[in-house]
């Protein structure tokens, strides 16, 4: 056996530019993606930085004014005018300070920027694409709010959101006046509510909820970083299955295997070469893509060896697995008549699996049933028993994963080696 | 020409099962990918004593009252163990009348979660606070409904034409991301057929025969675009007629896009087989850099969620972001061709770009 596994790491050897593009494509792009949300590292969410025009064509001293003459001229009695008038003071309605307060909240500030322009200039800078989304309050705003807020007659005031399209920023900075808003009518509704019931004071303070994350013992966060370069490496890792069974083309091509057969070889050792083969190169490419992911972007820092030791042994369950595919694969090229043909089926299915895995795309947007099935595939097994360990999660509860990796290798190399043709077979 | 279109067909006649089955699996896999989806993100919500108490079903009820979010009831031991393996950003635990948020992963989606859950509670507690000391609870609970009703305080969203903001249908996106993407496997696949024809030394036979090299050339690009179309064809079909999705009514434009996207791939992917010259190697490389552009683009993300500079300079070298600019555009923004010219014409450049270099280099090194 160990001459075939000389022959297919050789082989492996004379393609060193494709094996490095393999072991630079999950590093790169773990350093793209990884840079590219940064939000999801540390809390300050920068992916949704954007700037804010806010014109303000809304009369504020003019509105209440206008309003306390309203109410001397209603039927009101004097008494109630006066309380009225004592109501406006008090709820310091001014639109403008109540959204500026927000934006200039700590949380808010740090990725709202806020301009505060005439309408002309913030329109040509939407269209400019400089901001994202215009708010105007509109000229009677204070007026209008007031007349549906304390007298209830109207029908209110409205700010006014521009944006060119609804785009994740526009949602957020609509969820969030949508908030402040609704905080306000909120409070109106009570104290309307509570106003023709009882005199509104005498309630208790609400217990508000205590909420927030719970926070686990010995569970760690994961980065987004540790969750892309495992995701990306695993499923880079399982093609290598792939490229052993098209190198298998050519050695079917060439003739190599009949020769092989002629010269008293036997089959099941050219296979397991391939297989022994592939699991070292995947261990490997493995090996440097996690490691040189880690030098270059502290994947996990202050780690004990323990923790490195773990990692290791989900890897050599994965490579087990790789490298079953590999025989399975090759095995499909040399009984299959057309070799594509065997290679173009076992790359469907290796898509498939990177798709139901969770190798490729985020898992949340997949339906449930096809999460259910990702998570027992074996590249699926392998990220969600990593993401596991990187909590901190003790190797006694991830038995069922690692066994369950251990029978896919034990079944696919059983239908690999059933497979692959026999002496005399070909 | 005609002779190589026709001698693809007797290939294909001969040994239909490969193309019929990438094909095939390609539709299938949308439809299974791209079926399911809602726009609402699922969180699950369980109970700290097993089954959910009516007083807690209350809360769920409550909480789905919002339009980002679908609550569902799960039990405690399933739910955590979706977060845990990552297969879920977060999940909810109510006690009561408290809450608690279990995650492991950071991510925007977790926050956003939270401040709606929050604020759901908050007002809830002091709602019944304040109707507690009313006495009459149903009545002052209907009165606040009603004043509700007609808010004193709005918010209008509008376009900057002063028309309403079209809602984004993001299942439409994951459709239209998930058909480009698996297509691109398929016409991977058929134009490594030149790699294999050069190996198995049919090219060099083409090459003696009288048909010209251009056509060679023209023949393998117009199949493999026609095998892209149809394939992408019949997937919006599927989900137009059996989904009932809105693709818009511009269909002759959506054909032009598919025709463009299909012929774009097949530039790109020539340019692959003249840079990795055997089939193997095509294979060997193929399938890890093709998942990466969707990712890259953004296609499974909301618009908007990338803003990295780098990263979006990286998208424009993917046919996927241009095809995907002018799919949502047409279908979601009822774009004609006066908005669509410029990403097409980035496709016609990549598609251009790429066959250029493509064939050059094909024709340059010798197997």
């Amino acid at each position: 056996m160990g001459i075939y596994f000389k022959k297919d790491i050789l082989l492996f050897w004379r393609d060193r530019k494709e094996v490095l593009v393999a072991l630079l494509l999950p590093i790169a792009l773990t350093l793209i993606l990884g840079f590219a949300l940064p939000g999801w590292v540390n809390n300050s969410n920068p992916s949704l930085e954007m700037k804010v025009a806010l014109v303000n064509q809304n009369r504020h001293t003019e509105g209440v004014a206008r309003f306390h003459e309203q109410l001397k001229g209603s039927l009101l009695s004097p008494d109630e005018q006066d309380g009225l008038v004592e109501e406006t003071a008090m709820l310091d309605l001014d639109p403008e300070a109540m959204l500026m307060g927000m934006f200039r909240s700590e949380d808010v500030s740090r990725y709202i920027e806020v301009l505060q322009l005439d309408h002309e200039t913030a329109y040509t800078k939407l269209k400019a694409g400089e901001v994202t989304a215009v708010i105007t309050i509109p000229e009677t705003y204070t007026l209008d709010s007031l007349n549906k807020l304390l007298l209830n007659e109207g029908d209110g005031a409205a700010l006014l959101l521009t944006a060119e399209e609804d785009t994740t920023k526009v949602s957020v900075l609509q969820n969030m006046l949508n908030g402040l808003l609704s905080t306000v009518n909120y409070q109106a509704a009570l104290s309307h509510a509570a106003g023709s019931g009882s005199d509104g004071s005498t309630w208790s303070a609400p217990r508000t909820p205590v909420g927030g994350l719970e926070r686990i013992e010995g569970v760690r966060m994961i980065t987004s970083f540790q969750y892309f370069a495992f995701a990306i490496t695993i499923f880079v890792t399982l093609s290598i299955s792939i490229t052993m069974a098209s190198k298998s083309i050519t050695e079917k091509r060439e003739k190599v295997f009949t020769r092989l057969l002629y010269s008293g070889a036997r089959p099941m050792q050219f296979q397991l070469g391939k297989m022994a083969s592939t699991f070292c190169i995947a261990l490997l490419q493995m090996l440097v893509v996690i490691l040189l992911s880690h030098v270059l972007f502290q994947l996990f820092p202050g780690r004990p060896l323990s923790f490195w030791l773990g990692l290791g042994i989900f890897m050599v369950l994965l490579c087990a697995v790789v490298a079953a595919f590999a025989g399975l694969f090759t095995a499909m090229v040399f009984r299959m008549k057309d070799g594509d043909v065997a290679v173009g089926i076992s790359f469907i299915a290796l898509i498939l699996l990177g798709v139901i895995g969770g190798s490729m795309v985020p898992m949340y947007i997949l339906p449930d049933w096809l999460m259910e099935v990702g998570r027992l595939t074996p590249n699926g097994l392998a990220l969600t028993s990593l993401i596991q360990w990187i909590q901190g999660t003790p190797l006694q509860e991830l038995w069922l994963p690692m066994l369950s990796l251990g029978i896919y290798t034990v079944i696919i190399m059983a239908a690999g080696l059933w497979m692959f043709p026999k002496k005399g077979g070909i | 020409m005609v002779s190589i279109l026709l001698s693809h067909w007797m290939r294909e006649r001969r040994n239909p099962f490969l193309l019929l089955l990438f094909i095939g699996i390609s539709i299938i896999a949308t439809l299974m990918f791209g079926g399911g989806m809602t726009q609402k993100m699922k969180i699950d919500v369980f109970s700290e004593t097993g089954e959910l108490k009516e007083s807690e079903k209350e809360w769920l009820l409550l909480l789905n009252k919002g339009d980002t979010f679908k609550f569902r009831a799960q039990d405690e031991q399933s739910a955590r163990t979706k977060v845990r393996e990552g297969r879920a950003d977060l999940a909810v635990k109510l006690t009561g009348d408290d809450y608690r948020i279990i995650a492991v992963k950071e991510s925007p989606n977790a926050q956003l979660a939270e401040q709606h859950i929050r604020t759901v509670f908050e007002r809830e507690l002091e709602l019944r606070a304040v109707s507690a000391a009313a006495g009459d609870e149903k009545g002052f609970r209907s009165r606040i409904d009603t004043y509700l009703e007609e808010p004193p305080l709005t918010l209008q969203v509008k376009g900057t034409d002063g028309e309403e903001l079209l809602r984004y249908d993001m299942g439409l996106q994951l459709m239209f991301g998930f058909s480009l993407f698996l297509v691109m496997l398929t016409i991977g696949f058929k134009v490594n057929t030149i790699t294999k024809d050069k190996i198995t030394g049919i090219w060099s036979r083409l090459i003696l025969s009288p048909v010209r090299k251009s056509e060679i050339y023209f023949g393998h690009l117009l199949y493999s675009t026609m095998i892209g179309i149809v394939q992408i064809t019949v997937v919006f079909l599927i989900f137009r007629y059996a989904f009932n999705f809105g693709l818009g009514h511009r269909y002759g434009l959506l054909l032009l896009v598919i025709a463009l996207y299909s012929m774009t791939i097949v530039a790109m992917c020539i340019l692959l087989a003249g840079i990795l010259r055997t089939p193997e190697k095509f294979n060997m490389l193929f399938p890890s850099i093709v998942p990466i552009m969707p990712l890259v683009s953004g296609v499974y993300m909301p618009p908007g969620t990338i803003t990295s500079p780098i990263l979006l300079g990286v998208a424009e070298i993917f046919p996927i972001t241009h095809a995907m600019e002018a799919l949502t555009g047409i279908a979601i923004y009822d774009n004609g061709i006066g908005e669509l010219w410029l990403p097409l014409s980035k496709l016609i450049l990549i598609a251009v770009l790429c066959m250029g270099i493509g064939i050059n280099l094909m024709e340059r090194r010798h197997v």
